[in-house]
This record gives C-alpha cells, structure tokens and sequence, in this order.
C-alpha cells in the first residue's frame, strides 16, 4: 500500500510530466513569435522562465482546480479554472515581458493556453476511450483464462 | 433433463453425468461436485444457507459488518473482507476498495475515467468506482494474472 509520501511523490510526478506538456506548447508558441520577429535564439534564462511558470500553475491546475484538464466532461467550473490558470500565465509573460510588450502576443499566448487545455482535455478523453477498450479486452482475456482451466 | 438417485449401503460416494454436449448447466453440476469448498455460508433475516461462490457479485464492509450480494439479494457473511480476499482470490474476487471486494467474473465492462479511476459495471448494472490506488492493482491483474499484496 501506498504512504502518504509515497502518493505526494506519484502526483509531484504526475505535475512534472504535465508540466512538460504545457512548458512544450508555451515554447512552441514562443519560437512562433521569435522567429516572426526575425528571431532565431532562446535564451537560457527564458527557457528556465517557461518550465518553472508551467511547474507552478500545474500545482495550482492539480490542487485547487481539480485537475480539470482530465475531467470528464467540460463545465462551468471547468471553464471558470481554465480561465482563470491561462490569465495566469497571461498575467506572468506580463511581468516575465516574454512578448517585449506585444500585447497581441501576449494576449494570443492566453487564447492558445485555453485552446492548449481543451487540446489536452480531448486527448485525455480519446486516451480513456482507449484505456476502456483496452480494459474491456483484458477482461474478457482474464474470464476465458479461467474457462481454460476448468477444460 | 432426468434426475436418477441411488441409494447405496457401502462403497464410495459417486456423481455419474451422462451428457450429449457440456453446457452451461452440466458444468455448474461438474463445479458443484468437484469444487464443494466454493459455497459460502450466508445468513439472511436470521435463516442460514450455502450460496455458490460464483453467484455473488461484491462483498462489502458496512459499520464492521461484512454484506454479500448477488443479482437481487444482500446476505450478511461472518467473516472479514481480508479472509474473504484471501480464500477466494483464485475465484476472481479482487479487493476494489478498502471496504469493497469485487468478483471479476460477475464485472460485465470497464470505463476507464479520469485521474487514473476505473469505473466497473456489474452484471446486474450496479457501477462501482475504483479508485485509482486499487485500480493500480487491478490493472496489473488483469495484464499478469496475479496482483501484489498490499
């Protein structure tokens, strides 16, 4: 059986994992931008920026928003935590300055954090779709391997 | 189907079957026969009786007591879940949740749900969620044949 710490460490794990999801997209979003503005390098420092700001929200996504991105079905509440965590991130590249004060990147980079979580809420749910057929098959196996022994 | 009984005044005790075709029904009397130790005693409104193993579908610990249940009935069971686990894990039953034992063999489908959960549907439609701790396990048992212990 699992210990207390036991659980904290699987879902820290499970946080990182996520966080290396959204910190994927954020770059892919922020080499969009650069390279629009004729740019080809990344700094350290900024690289550093995006997973630390994804590692944190992840947290407050896991936590206090009840992990809505593995929810089963978009609700009220499932848009009201979406919102609010990509404002989030919009409010940080702000402050980080990621977008040198582009405000329709920086605004664009809060609309493509929302369309990263239902991104992210539909291959969650094709993933248990998955999961059930798979679950379902396994099943039938374990039953037919009990008829096998009674021949 | 014609049910012959003879009486004897010695010798061993013998089922003698005499089928065209094994069905469903010749191999519940086979299992009767051979496996006698999977029935359990059950008491229900104070009147005791055998139930095959094989009918129930869940045991459940309400208040310290231990309920089982089939398609349409609830028995109260004098022992443990833990004992019951223990003895009859090899008849598919599979602790599902702290107060939960399922039988896998009555489980008519899976729903995989979020966070890692497993939602089960049982013969008689009743769902059943199993949290993602237990769901772990039943993963593993379903894929490997056996599951570790706690």
């Amino acid at each position: 059986m699992k210990t207390k710490w036991e659980e904290v460490l699987s879902q820290e794990i499970a946080i990182k994992y996520k966080a290396g999801i959204y910190s994927l997209c954020h770059l892919l979003y922020f080499a969009l931008y650069l390279l629009s503005q004729q740019k080809n390098q990344i700094g350290l420092l900024q690289l550093a920026e995006i997973v630390l700001l994804a590692w944190l929200v992840n947290h407050l996504q896991v936590y206090l928003g009840d992990n809505f991105d593995e929810a089963d079905q978009i609700s009220g509440k499932w848009w009201f935590s979406a919102i609010i965590c990509s404002i989030l991130y919009l409010l940080a590249a702000t402050l980080l300055n990621w977008f040198e004060g582009d405000k329709l990147a920086t605004l664009g980079f809060g609309f493509f954090q929302l369309f990263c979580y239902i991104g992210v809420y539909i291959n969650n749910k094709i993933k248990r779709q998955i999961d059930s057929r798979q679950l379902n098959q396994q099943l039938q196996d374990f039953k037919k391997r009990r008829g096998n022994h009674h021949d | 189907m014609k049910l012959r009984l003879e009486e004897i005044s010695k010798g061993q005790e013998e089922v003698i079957v005499r089928y065209r075709q094994m069905n469903a029904t010749i191999q519940a009397i086979c299992d009767l026969v051979q496996k006698p130790d999977k029935k359990l005693l059950v008491s229900s409104d104070g009147a005791q009786q055998y139930m095959l193993i094989d009918d129930l579908l869940y045991f459940e610990s309400i208040d310290g007591k231990t309920f089982a249940y089939t398609e349409d009935s609830v028995y109260q069971v004098h022992h443990s879940l833990k004992d019951l686990v223990q003895a009859y894990q090899d008849r598919g039953f599979f602790r599902a949740a702290k107060s939960l034992v399922l039988n896998l063999y009555r489980i008519a489908h899976f729903k995989s749900q979020s966070f890692g959960r497993i939602e089960a549907t049982l013969d008689n439609g009743e769902k059943v969620l199993i949290s993602r701790k237990y769901a772990a396990k039943l993963r593993q048992l379903l894929r490997e044949g056996v599951a570790d212990e706690d």
